[in-house]
């Protein structure tokens, strides 16, 4: 067998890949779509679990309103699995939807709705 | 040519392999614009209606009463598994800020201090914006 062919032989492993895709979600991203059922003005803070389907992960009372936030997180893998070396990248974005509840009144008065943000499958743990 | 067979012959045998993982959380942090508060005169609510407010995990910054913290959180873990049957696991990591905002307020929830700073590997940290109100 010549050199060429050994090294082949030994140089192939290194190029044989396997691929990996991971995706997890911490709290349901859904949770914005749900929010949009919440008129601010109208609904009451006692029916805004109910409506989302979820009890605040953050709630911080006060005075004149109480502030409740839903935060929720959305994680995508990706890896570049070689014999010898393996490249993985995780990228998340977590963001939290928060509601403005009148102390008094219990009336939503306000909700902001975080924007979605376009995660890339991106394996390559280098750079940027 | 004739040292690399051997080479990777050895490192076939000795090595399970190299692991290079990176994980990024809230890149968009990066893009947020912070330019247009004002130490003073900006109140929380217009923060909150303009950026909204910072994910409640300590990953993600974190909200308090006083504070707003918005985070991209950088980590980079090398792994050397060596051997096959017994195989001593090596590994490093770093993790740090690689961009973070702080925003606090008063009681009355105007803004009183606005910071951000930013690394590129953790070392150094670099204090692109500071602002108080006087």
């Amino acid at each position: 067998m010549n050199r060429i062919a050994v090294l082949l032989i030994f140089a192939l492993p290194l190029l044989t890949s396997g691929c990996m895709w991971g995706r997890m979600k911490i709290n349901d991203p859904e949770i914005v779509r749900l929010a949009r059922n919440i008129e601010p003005g109208k609904t009451l803070g006692s029916d805004v679990p109910r409506i989302l389907g979820a009890q605040p992960t953050m709630r911080m009372p006060g005075k004149e309103y109480r502030m409740l936030g839903y935060t929720y997180a959305d994680t995508k893998s990706n890896g570049l699995m070689l014999i010898l070396f393996n490249f993985t990248r995780s990228s998340t974005v977590a963001e939290t939807l928060y509601i403005e509840v009148d102390s008094k009144t219990d009336v939503v008065t306000r909700m902001y709705i975080p924007p979605t943000h376009d995660l890339e499958w991106r394996f390559w743990p280098f750079g940027d | 040519m004739r040292w690399l067979s051997p080479f990777l012959l050895i490192s076939l045998a000795a090595f399970c392999g190299c692991k290079f993982h990176r994980s990024v959380v809230n890149e968009y942090v990066r893009d947020i614009d912070t330019s247009w508060i004002t130490p003073g005169v900006t109140t929380r609510s217009d923060i909150i209606d303009r950026i909204g407010v910072s994910p409640s995990t300590k990953e993600g910054g974190g909200i308090s009463g006083s504070s707003f913290r918005w985070v991209c959180a950088d980590t980079f873990t090398g792994t050397l598994e060596a051997g096959y049957i017994v195989t001593p696991t090596f590994e490093r990591g770093t993790m740090y800020y690689s961009e973070d905002i702080l925003v606090t307020f008063d009681r009355e929830g105007v803004v009183e201090l606005v910071s951000r700073t930013r690394s590129k590997d953790g070392k150094r940290v670099e204090i692109v914006e500071w602002r108080e109100r006087k």
